[in-house]
């Protein structure tokens, strides 16, 4: 660590990093690596409200040989700014149980501090006065020089007198130097020191412009408006020793107190802390013997006959776990999971957790470790000495519930969400970037809408690479500004967030390590995200949501068989791998991609470990590197499995003799190289991420010389060694692809063997899966299941299934609530709805659900004549709600109640008065009211699939294909089940909507973009190679339907489409494209 | 009270970057002391540069001048303060 005392040397107190959320506007490891390069020997950061860059800062001022010193600028009572630097750990801690209180007792996202909070945590803290917008600095600018002087006086009453001090700053603002001249002088007349310091928000002047953007983003102000908080210089930047020294050269006693903080202060930070869970086991026992009892009695329960061999296994897990200090984690997950299972909420554990036999046994995990073969050691290592990490899916429905006992288990205090920080990508930035540019906001919402994905430094390149933003007529320089200013914002942190499933539980209060604040859906979280958390000392537990098991728990009441178990759904099912094989895999957990249902049309599933595969193939890795075309050729015996070394069969059998697990790269280490377990995983986790060549040669030359040392020949260690190069980065752990797969083909069986219930279930766990519920539906039709249609007297909130076919729930109504289908079913419970007066009569619901259950066709079955009930939809409303409150004025008076206002079973028609008012007051006969219009013919039946589609999504009726069929015949488009019986090679045309189009990527680094095109009998994947692509980008990613011309491709039992020509049929907003023949569309589109 | 200027001047500068003298109403005036002084980026987005800024009072002369420097050796009489 450098010397902060050099004659010339100076040290910055008051530096905002970019977790000072829009008002910092460089990364900790610039601020820090610019403080290097400056000479500097300590640096402060002190963020707005929070220490979220903490552990990032000390790493990267570990990293320089720098002082980190950690602090923070709180915002006290009255929107003043202060600055406390922590001495020490003790100071740091006090900062968090400040910022904790400060945050929850005030409103959500404005924390205020007072003194009386900052008297009971005071020690090892040096109060800083902060920048104009401190108390002491604006109560001269606002010429209450009693006020400033009382502020001070109180810090010192607060702090002592020897750790306050008042800020100079010289930000080349109008009125600094007068300003700096009565703090000094209030300095001396109280009698504290003076600090220099230049309030950093940046490292350098050329990134004011990035932070000028920000603050107008924050202030939500455009660059033309005038606002406070606007700088109006470039210079908060990090400045020289040299150029604070001639800014402030009227004040030498303010920079050489920079260094006497400096020299005052420690690291506060100890990353050496563990304050792992204890969970106090209530039978007197201790922790060890009571996971050791547990386990033992899981395995009985798991295996019947515990053999020697699953004793020894058990026994080497135990003893890891409790060398390591981790049995209160595992007794503290396995009792979340065993009130879980009391509760009978449904949860599945993932991740490498199910590497361990311990915790199958502790009904953690559903994956037999033992029985897979299946490596602790990728799990846990006394080498490694990492904390566990267990990631338990729980129905995501009860999730929460399961988070309450844990709060409730632990205590407030204890347990807390970690955070995440939502960063600027490229639509994101687009937006607030725009805005604060000034830029129309209907231009901004068109170019945000057709970026992809991408960082926001990508927003430029996005131009030239994809034809639909090439296309479409923004011209990029008119945005030069723009998108440069959406680069400089890349990666920055907008705000925090929850992460969706992680939870840390300490032994000790969570507030000695991170502030706790609430957060928007009203739990605690830490103000560190999942990659610095466990540096604190911490382990994290993700408890996450997945909305597959609300399905399939909600499949299992749909089930009326009383033998039916999911858990007991029978592994060796043929029928499921027949129905794998044949691709038809939609709505099986992780299957259903077009990728996965290519490659199980192909693979030839015939046993679980296909799955297992599967799951592990189908992801970016494999793909980018070429991995899944030699898998599916050995698995067929197309091509051989050859083994270089027999050491490897037993490892790579599994896989056909191809390096695809992570477990694996740690077992050939060991095999081959003779690496302890711990650096075989290390070797692993090295592998796992991108490397240099220079580092690659590096591990390879130690892997090498230390399988040669064991007796392997150099060119065979070599050859290993390329296998596992190979691998590099898209390596999966096998546990996790395991723990999916049990998941996956058990979802498969409730496909196959009860699609009504899956599908319904799959259907009312919306949000869920690679599908819309329009696909879904389409998907059960093809499988012969019936869609019965909305109906208020026979719809209940979620799907259910009648008689075998699927009943569509009120929910899929657009913007009704449960609350809103609960009144409707306890309304239908006295007896079903005679008319919609009857059903609004009876059911009290906003008007706007009321019309859009009209266009669904809700009243169908007492209503027929759709358009003209939505005619009078408000009318039938206001007159029930003038009845409601009529009665309701009755009630109280104590008059008779009002009969025949609006009888609960006489139809509308009969019902309604021969005159009434209207809501302006003025007498409306009833021949001239609207609900009288009895010749109102229904709407057609385009009208009725436009209506279901802009309140349901889909059509119950007719697919939208259905209207095209004609002219896609006279073009001759196929169908999707007609493509499905073509021969390989034949030029062929189908339309549909465009499903899911996307761009994985390739190794290649060409665009390849795979869709679907769904009609009414099915959905036929599309290819579409870059050369296409960059022809017809425009219409794939800007209209809702596709005719696409093409070669029809067969690969096992898959049949999908190379497209050669592609022109739009149906616009985003689901207008027709006018009719022409498709070669003419495709000319023209090429050109 | 203020008069809005914003006429281009001669400056002849005392330290590079500060005023020593101006010229305005016909005669040199001398930079008697400088009471402020501040930076301003101005409309960045729109391509402004950097201003310096000098609330300056003068001999001879009553009141104050915010004399502003712009680029290299631009100067500008900005405002002429009671």
């Amino acid at each position: 660590m450098g010397s902060i005392h050099r004659a010339d040397d100076f040290v910055h107190l008051h530096v905002h990093s970019q977790y000072s959320f829009l008002d910092g506007a460089s990364r900790c490891a610039e601020l820090v690596a610019r403080c290097a390069e400056l000479g500097m020997g300590a640096i402060a950061i002190t963020d707005h409200d929070n220490v979220s860059c903490a552990v990032e800062f000390s790493r990267a001022a570990a990293e320089h040989g720098i002082k980190p010193i950690h602090g923070v600028e709180l915002t006290m009572e009255g929107g003043f700014h202060l600055v406390l630097l922590a001495q020490n750990a003790q100071g740091y801690a006090n900062i968090c149980a400040i910022l904790t209180e400060a945050h929850m007792n005030s409103e959500r996202r404005h924390p205020r501090a007072n003194m009386e909070l900052l008297r009971r945590h005071s020690d090892n803290l040096i109060a800083l006065s902060g920048c104009r917008r401190g108390a002491v600095a604006s109560g001269i600018l606002c010429h209450q020089n009693d006020r400033a002087r009382s502020t001070v006086e109180e810090l010192v009453s607060v702090f002592g007198r020897q750790n306050v001090y008042i800020e100079l700053q010289q930000p080349m603002a109008p009125g600094a130097s007068a300003l700096n001249s009565c703090l000094a002088s209030l300095a001396e007349m109280v009698g504290v020191g003076v600090v220099a310091s230049n309030n950093v928000h940046y490292a350098e002047k050329s990134d004011f412009e990035a932070h000028d953007v920000l603050t107008c983003v924050r202030t939500l102000t455009c660059l033309d408006d005038i606002h406070p908080e606007r700088h109006i210089n470039a210079e908060n930047y990090l400045k020289s020793a040299a150029e604070m020294r001639q800014m402030l050269a009227h004040f030498p006693g303010a920079i050489e107190n920079t260094l006497v903080i400096a020299e005052r202060c420690e690291p506060g930070l100890d990353l050496g802390r563990k304050l792992f869970p204890k969970y106090s086991p209530p039978s007197g026992e201790s922790s060890a013997a009571l996971l050791r009892r547990l386990t033992m009695e899981g395995a009985a329960a798991r295996y019947g006959n515990v053999t020697p061999a699953v004793r020894d296994r058990l026994e080497h897990e135990l003893n890891i776990i409790t060398t390591l200090g981790f049995e209160d984690y595992f007794l503290a997950v396995y009792d979340i999971a065993a009130w879980a299972r009391q509760q009978r909420i449904r949860y599945a554990g993932r991740g490498s957790a199910a590497d361990s036999a311990v915790a199958y046994c502790l009904w953690l995990t559903n994956v037999d470790s033992i029985a897979r073969g299946l490596l602790f050691e990728r799990f846990m290592s006394l080498e490694r000495a990492q904390r566990p990490d267990v990631d338990i899916d729980f129905q995501a429905d009860r999730r929460d519930e399961v988070a309450d006992y844990v709060y409730k288990r632990y205590g407030s205090g204890y347990v807390a969400s970690v955070c995440t920080f939502n960063t600027f990508q490229a639509r994101s930035a687009v937006r607030d970037v725009g805005k604060a540019l000034g830029i129309p906001e209907h231009e901004v919402d068109r170019l945000a809408k057709m970026l992809p994905h991408i960082p926001a430094d990508g927003v430029r390149a996005a131009f030239s690479r994809y034809p639909e933003l090439r296309d479409s007529g923004i011209q990029p320089h008119r945005f030069d500004l723009l998108i440069d200013i959406c680069a400089r914002l890349t990666g920055l942190p907008r705000h925090i967030g929850t992460h969706l499933g992680g939870m840390v539980i300490s032994g000790e209060p969570l507030t000695c390590v991170t502030p706790l604040q609430m957060s928007a859906k009203g739990v605690p979280i830490t103000q560190f995200d999942k990659d610095s958390i466990e540096d604190l000392g911490l382990i994290k537990l993700d408890l996450l949501s997945l909305r597959t098991l609300c399905a399939v728990e909600y499949a299992g009441e749909l089930i009326k068989e009383p033998s039916f178990d999911y858990d007991a759904i029978p592994h060796g099912d043929e029928s499921i791998y027949s129905m794998l094989r044949s691709g038809q895999t939609i709505g099986v957990f992780q299957l259903e991609s077009p990728a996965q249902r290519a490659l199980q049309s192909r693979l030839g599933a015939d046993c679980f470990e296909d799955i297992v595969a599967s799951v592990a193939l189908i992801r970016p890795g494999p793909i980018q590197g070429n991995m899944v075309e030699p898998f599916v050729a050995r698995r067929l015996k197309q091509e051989e499995v050859y083994y270089v070394d027999p050491r490897l069969e037993p490892i790579l059998n599994k896989t056909y003799g191809v390096v695809l697990y992570q477990e694996q790269v740690i077992q050939i280490a060991t095999a081959v190289a003779g690496f302890t377990p711990g650096e075989s995983d290390r070797l692993r986790k090295v592998m796992t991420h991108y490397r240099s060549v220079a580092e690659m040669e590096a591990i390879g030359q130690n892997f090498i010389a230390k399988a040669v040392a064991h007796g392997t020949d150099r060119q065979t260690a070599e050859t290993i060694f390329s296998y596992i190069v190979g691998y590099s980065g898209y390596g999966f752990c096998e546990a996790h692809a395991a723990a999916f797969a049990d998941t996956a083909y058990r979802t498969a069986y409730l496909v196959k063997h009860h699609p009504a219930e899956f599908f319904a279930s799959l259907l009312s766990a919306q949000p869920m899966g690679f599908y819309a519920p329009r696909t879904l539906i389409v998907e059960a039709k093809r499988r012969g299941v019936k869609l019965l249609p909305l109906d208020v007297n026979a719809s209940s909130h979620k799907y259910t299934v009648e008689n075998g076919a699927i009943r569509v729930g009120l929910m899929q109504v657009k913007a009704i609530s449960e609350s809103d289908s609960a009144r409707i079913e306890a309304a239908r419970a006295n007896g079903l709805f005679v008319s919609a007066a009857d059903f609004a009569a009876r059911v009290e619901l906003p008007v706007d659900v009321f019309e859009n259950l009209a266009l669904a066709g809700a009243f169908d079955s007492i209503e027929p004549n759709r358009r003209a009930l939505v005619w009078r939809v408000r009318q039938i409303s206001a007159r029930a709600m003038a009845a409601r409150r009529l009665q309701a004025e009755a009630d109280c008076t104590g008059q008779a109640p009002l009969v025949g206002l609006v009888a609960h079973t006489t139809p509308v028609t009969q019902a309604m008065p021969a005159a009434a008012s209207d809501n302006t007051g003025n007498t409306v006969l009833a021949s001239q009211m609207p609900g009288r219009a009895s010749g109102i013919p229904d709407f057609n039946p385009l009208q009725r699939f436009s209506a279901e589609m802009k309140v349901l999504g889909f059509g119950i009726e007719r697919h939208a294909m259905d209207f095209y069929r004609r002219s896609l015949k006279k073009w001759g488009a196929l169908t999707a089940a007609q493509i499905g019986q073509a021969t390989a090679g034949a030029i062929v045309r189908a339309g549909g909507l465009i499903v899911r189009p996307h761009r994985p990527p390739t190794k290649s680094g060409r665009i390849v973009v795979f869709l679907s095109l769904e009609d009414e009998t099915g959905l036929t994947d599309v290819t579409v190679f870059e050369d296409v692509y960059q022809k017809y980008g425009a219409a794939i990613f800007s209209s809702a339907a596709l005719l696409v011309e093409g070669i029809v491709c067969i690969r096992g039992g898959g049949v999908s489409i190379t497209a050669s020509r592609i022109r739009p049929l149906m616009g985003r907003r689901g207008q027709a494209c006018p009719p022409q023949s498709p070669a003419s569309s495709a000319h023209g589109a090429g050109q | 009270m203020s008069r809005k200027i914003g006429r281009r001047i001669e400056v002849e500068e005392s330290a590079p970057g500060r005023p020593g003298k101006f010229y305005w109403s016909g005669r040199w005036n001398r930079v008697s002391s400088v009471i402020d002084s501040w930076r301003e980026c101005g409309e960045w987005w729109n391509g402004a540069d950097e201003q310096d800024y000098f609330l300056v009072s003068a001999d001879p002369g009553t009141g104050c001048y915010e004399l502003c420097r712009a680029g290299q050796s631009e100067w500008e009489l900005s405002r002429i303060i009671d």
